[in-house]
């Protein structure tokens, strides 16, 4: 059995399998976050045979208190109380991503982490947030900041403390250029594709209700009421982060001026 | 609408109070809410103890109204309520 570990959000999560190219690729692609810490998640990924049918992803739960989360080309089971996870996936490293990213949104929600379809970045030491649906600058903006550091291009980690929140860069089906640390936030905007740069406050209220509906449960589980406790929490975080984090509305114009508007 | 009747939140509603105002998600419809003062103060009252003589005597306490007028709101409210099944009759 390979081996390796990944650190996400200050948590060890360990990841075997028999195949040797998994790991391999996970330590390339994750060579910010290897990590020498005791395991908080133990994740084995194995083969798959399946067929390939559906395209839709289910979720359900068995009597064991397990989550079953089921692609058209892989199996994921989640064992949230002995943070445990078994992925049967077909060899294609996408699904293997993509699997990891579901078992680590289980697992740092515990943690008071959410995983927000948003880009991050750092510049000057702060960290911003960039929101929003797909197609309307979040990647681009990543590119016409080259002063700054990649934390997320895709999908990042908002994570509650105390007083504030922090952003930390996810390594799976994402793109980052930052080494694993946490990034205090200090603005999250919510981009809209514009012919005009604009930046324009916004209520923590609007701030929630966007948040929350771009998390990755929100996003991938379509029968929210059988996961009451999941939207419960993350109803919660979403709410924290629009508290203690200025929220704005971003009309981005593809261009490096908006940072003057930014800031 | 039953005056001695009570009112009990569906449990497929997520609620949480920012800036003295609700928010409500829906579960099932994956719909989402926004309560103005008097719907957050309405729906934070409905408890399943709480008869609707009741819910009405408090708003008319709390908010500077009067008893017709905030009669009338509340029984509006309380349609639009369960009309989109976030409370009902207990």
């Amino acid at each position: 059995m390979h081996e390796t570990r990944v650190e996400i959000a200050n948590k060890c999560f360990r990841v075997s399998s028999k195949n040797p190219e998994a790991i391999g690729y996970l330590n390339t692609k994750c060579v910010h976050f290897i990590s020498k810490k005791r395991p908080f998640v133990e994740i084995k990924i194995t083969g798959s045979k399946k067929t390939g049918k559906g395209k839709r992803t289910k979720f359900s739960r068995s009597n064991k208190g397990l989550i079953k989360v089921e692609t058209k080309d892989s199996t994921t089971l989640v064992d949230l109380k002995k943070r445990k996870c078994l992925i049967k996936a077909k060899e294609s490293m996408e699904e293997i991503e993509n699997a990891l990213t579901c078992c680590a949104a289980f697992f740092l929600l515990k943690e008071n982490c959410l995983i927000v379809h948003a880009s991050a970045l750092e510049r000057k030491e702060k960290g911003f947030v960039f929101v929003g649906d797909p197609k309307q600058g979040k990647t681009t903006i990543t590119r016409l900041s080259p002063e700054a550091k990649i934390i997320a291009d895709d999908a990042c980690i908002l994570k509650k403390e105390k007083t504030h929140t922090t952003i930390c860069p996810l390594p799976f089906a994402n793109k980052c250029s930052l080494a694993n640390k946490p990034t205090n936030a200090e603005k999250i905007l919510f981009i809209k594709k514009a012919k005009k740069t604009t930046v324009k406050g916004m209520n923590p209220m609007d701030s929630a209700i966007g948040l929350f509906s771009r998390d990755y449960f929100f996003i991938v589980l379509k029968e929210k009421n059988l996961f009451k406790e999941i939207f419960k929490k993350t109803l919660a975080l979403s709410k924290h982060f629009a508290e203690t984090t200025p929220c704005f509305e971003l009309h981005f114009r593809k261009s490096p001026e908006f940072w003057k508007k930014i800031q | 609408m039953n005056a001695k009747g009570t009112l009990k939140k569906s449990r497929d509603v997520e609620w949480k109070e920012i800036e003295k105002q609700v928010l409500l998600f829906d579960l099932k419809s994956s719909n989402f809410y926004k309560f103005n003062k008097t719907g957050s103060f309405i729906w934070k009252t409905i408890n399943g103890k709480n008869s609707v003589n009741a819910l009405l005597s408090k708003l008319v306490q709390g908010f500077e109204v009067t008893k017709a007028q905030a009669k009338k709101d509340l029984a509006e409210f309380i349609k639009e309520l369960k009309e989109k099944k976030l409370i009902f009759s207990k």
